[in-house]
């Protein structure tokens, strides 16, 4: 299905924040509470429609454990929009956003959009973490925030969805380089000034990210 | 342990079997065992209502069917004449295993022969360090916890939440996490564990996991940021390069990268996302061959997948790794197949040492040629990263410190308050036994002293008591003399007597008045007391006199004796009461002695 722009996320967090889970219930709506622990990464990819626009997301789902980072920073560099997960029924998840953040910031190109989610707002009888201070962190750091469950889908699609307007909007700001891949933004076929883009770009941008 | 007859060989491979549940019995732990091989049967069943469907989802790990029955009589018997031999000698693998292994090592004889290959045969020291180990806190525990139950979740051993299975599957992660400092414990050993628990008990689950880690090198991969790991993405981007050349450049178009697919065959050892069937078989090659096994499996893999990879793009090939790569190998034939593709895959140790120096030169050149500035910057950034470690640890240790001087301070105000305390009660103690010392020899003075006294109180006694007895002798003495002169005056009296009697017979007037006894005949002579004789009255008074003195006197004699005799008993009394003791009441019996001498003293004077 041909696309109008290919935007890339990354979902980071602590392991056990639900990364995975959301991304299911993304990709394929639906909810499963037995599934594999992640190691290394995993991928997801989903159509949607902004401003009447087929928009692709390529999602990289990332291991939370912290002596993966360095397999998964590779992945923040091309990508244009990042998911960063806590568990609002797990105060430390929420207390390590700051090194995530660090690291997010030192590996991505700084215009990468940031959405901060804290999950798992169904276990409100377990709540760790208030909503005001997912909030207050994502206001002092700049960051888009919202609640969600994975396991309800409620806020799902809208935090997918709301980072990828936010990115859309940067393009038409023209913060964005669109023309570099390394972003994490594709223009689709149709915009594409030669048909043979995937040929073309390929391998450039995501090259770098590895080794 | 026959094996005349072909037909005996189906008993043998119970009598193999049971070789190992003797050491689970050695390890003690022949109930869970014998629990999780029944638990394994089960479990065998319950993925099979996804083997069929071909959709969209992913196969979870864990799932598959591996049976225990072998058909194979003759290699029953390859396999029993092998172990043997090998029994005979552990330390020496026979030479037949390689070329048995590499077809897939039966399914009852798996947990034996693992342990066997990895060179578990003198584990007893890791298995007794499993059992300390298992007792100890690990910083990793709520991690591994959450882990557990995502690995293995389509087994039915690894499936309950506080099951058996789940439970060996933490105690043997956290038992890692403590035995390996540096490594720790690491998200995709849990599935190995799993895998080596369905065949073998705790203790020596861990010992082969230890010696994959170690001797297989895998904790290698997990070091100084997964250096190793982009090693050996490199190394098979080359062997894809070199041996699947078309699917190479079809990746390179598409953009796909080692990275994105391999981690877990190389973490993980193939056994996160295929069905069990392949899992095992991969452990055997990878257990007989060493851990270069990884390279041959991942180009079968590709190879076999080749036309189907070559026919998607970037997502397809994404989503096939995912999900129909691992469903292709449902079927023993497919598994067998691929795992004859692994075992022929043109992967030699020559072709990986190239390609390691390569990367390596590569690495180096990369650094050489970067930008000064951005290298500088880079190696600037990485010192900053180390300093900032190393300040949080100066911070740390600084912290600790201060910590530590706080308690010893604490520690040392608590000893100076002892010592002063017992300063004062040494003092106090001194001052005692000064005082006891003093009150000693004052006791002893004293002791002295009674001593003294009483001696003088018993010479003085003595003394009395010999006067005494002196004075009794006086008296009897007396009293002899005064028997005598009343004897005496007796006497003179009755010489007078008669010599008036006499006188009166010669008397006429006189005679008449007596009769011949000498008695006064007269009625009633008026005796005028005045005209009486005086002479006689006086005589009379004389006699009555001394009549009365010589009972007073004896009477006074007899009361002498008993006081002496008293005396006497009292001495002896004070004697042994001295002898005895000293105490204050033989002062109270020495002044009672000194009374008695007192009072008969006082009662003698008089009398003298």
């Amino acid at each position: 299905m041909s696309y109008a722009y290919l935007f890339k996320y990354i979902i980071i967090g602590d392991t056990g924040v639900g990364k995975s889970c959301l991304l299911l219930q993304f990709t394929d709506k639906r909810f499963q509470p037995v599934h594999d622990l992640t190691i290394g990464v995993e991928f997801g990819a989903r159509m949607i429609t902004i401003d009447g626009k087929q928009i692709k997301l390529q999602i990289w789902d990332t291991a939370g454990q912290e002596s993966f980072r360095s397999i998964t920073r590779s992945y923040y560099r091309g990508a244009a929009g990042a998911l960063l997960v806590y568990d609002i029924t797990r105060r430390d998840t929420f207390n390590h956003l700051t090194t995530w953040l660090e690291d997010a910031r030192q590996h991505s190109n700084s215009n990468m959009v940031i959405m901060l989610i804290g999950n798992k707002s169904d276990l409100e009888a377990r709540r760790d973490v208030k909503k005001e201070e997912g909030e207050a962190f994502a206001r002092e750091h700049g960051l888009i925030f919202m609640e969600t469950s994975a396991k309800t889908a409620a806020n799902v699609e809208e935090a997918f969805i709301n980072t990828a307007k936010e990115i859309y909007q940067k393009i038409q700001d023209g913060v964005f380089d669109i023309n570099n891949e390394a972003n994490g933004i594709k223009i689709g076929p149709q915009h594409s000034p030669s048909p043979s883009l995937p040929s073309s770009s390929g391998g450039g941008a995501q090259g770098s990210g590895c080794c | 342990t026959e094996t005349d007859a072909p037909d005996v060989v189906q008993y043998e491979v119970v009598e193999v079997q049971s070789q190992t549940q003797i050491d689970r019995q050695k390890a003690g732990m022949s109930l869970q065992g014998l629990k999780h091989h029944r638990q394994m049967s089960e479990g065998v069943q319950s993925p099979q209502d996804d083997e069929e469907s071909d959709g969209d989802e992913p196969l979870l790990s864990g799932s598959g069917v591996v049976s225990k029955e072998v058909t194979d009589d003759n290699l029953l018997e390859a396999w029993h004449e092998v172990l043997v031999k090998w029994h005979q000698n552990l330390s020496q693998r026979p030479k037949q295993v390689q070329q048995l292994a590499k077809k897939g090592i039966p399914e009852a004889l798996r947990g034996e022969v693992w342990q066997l290959l990895a060179g578990c045969h003198d584990n007893s020291e890791l298995m007794e360090a499993y059992r300390i180990l298992i007792t100890k806190e690990s910083p990793m525990e709520s991690v591994i916890q959450r882990d557990i139950n995502r690995t293995f979740p389509a087994h039915a051993f690894f499936k309950q939440s506080g099951g058996l299975g789940q439970d060996s599957l933490y105690r043997i992660s956290k038992a890692y996490s403590v035995y390996d400092e540096e490594i720790g414990y690491v998200q995709g050993l849990s599935f190995l564990a799993a895998a080596l628990l369905l065949h073998m008990p705790e203790e020596q689950a861990f010992s082969v996991l230890v010696k994959i880690c170690f001797d297989y090198e895998l904790r290698d991969l997990f070091k100084q940021g997964f250096e190793v790991l982009h090693l050996k993405f490199y190394q098979l981007e080359r062997l894809m390069q070199d041996l699947t050349g078309d699917l190479y450049e079809h990746f390179m178009e598409m953009g796909l990268e080692i990275h994105m697919f391999a981690s877990q065959w190389f973490l993980t050892l193939f056994t996160a996302k295929f069905p069990l069937f392949l899992v095992f078989h991969i452990l055997d090659l990878f257990l007989c061959e060493g851990k270069d096994v990884i390279f041959n499996v991942a180009i079968a893999l590709l190879k076999m997948s080749r036309k189907d990879l070559l026919a998607l793009d970037f997502e397809g090939i994404l989503k096939y790794f995912r999900v129909h790569m691992p469903k292709k190998y449902r079927t023993e034939e497919a598994a067998r197949e691929l795992m004859a593709a692994a075992v022929s895959a043109k992967v030699t140790s020559k072709k990986l040492k190239k390609y390691e120096k390569e990367y390596i030169t590569m690495k180096e050149q990369e650094m050489q040629q970067e930008d000064p500035i951005e290298r500088m910057e880079r190696e600037n950034k990485r010192l900053l990263e180390d300093n900032m470690r190393l300040e949080q640890e100066n911070d740390d240790l600084a912290h600790e410190l201060v910590d530590s001087k706080l308690t010893l301070k604490s520690e040392l105000d608590e000893v100076q308050d002892q010592n002063k305390e017992m300063k004062t009660d040494l003092t106090k103690h001194k001052k005692l036994l000064k005082d006891t010392q003093e009150e000693k020899h004052r006791l002893e003075v004293e002791n002295q002293q009674v001593k003294e006294m009483c001696r003088k109180e018993l010479e003085r006694l003595e003394t009395e008591n010999s006067r005494n007895t002196v004075i009794v002798t006086d008296y009897k003495q007396i009293c002899t003399q005064l028997s005598e002169r009343l004897e005496k005056q007796q006497t003179a009296h009755r010489e007078e007597l008669s010599r008036i009697k006499i006188l009166v017979k010669s008397c006429e007037a006189c005679s008449k008045m007596f009769d011949a006894d000498g008695k006064v005949n007269l009625p009633e002579p008026k005796i005028d007391p005045e005209k009486m004789n005086p002479k006689i009255v006086d005589l009379q008074q004389q006699v009555r006199e001394l009549e009365l003195e010589l009972a007073q006197t004896k009477l006074a004699l007899v009361e002498s004796e008993c006081k002496t005799q008293d005396l006497t008993h009292s001495l002896h009394a004070a004697v042994s009461e001295i002898q005895a003791s000293k105490n204050t009441w033989f002062t109270k019996t020495l002044n009672s002695i000194k009374e008695v001498a007192n009072t008969h003293t006082g009662k003698k004077e008089p009398k003298d």
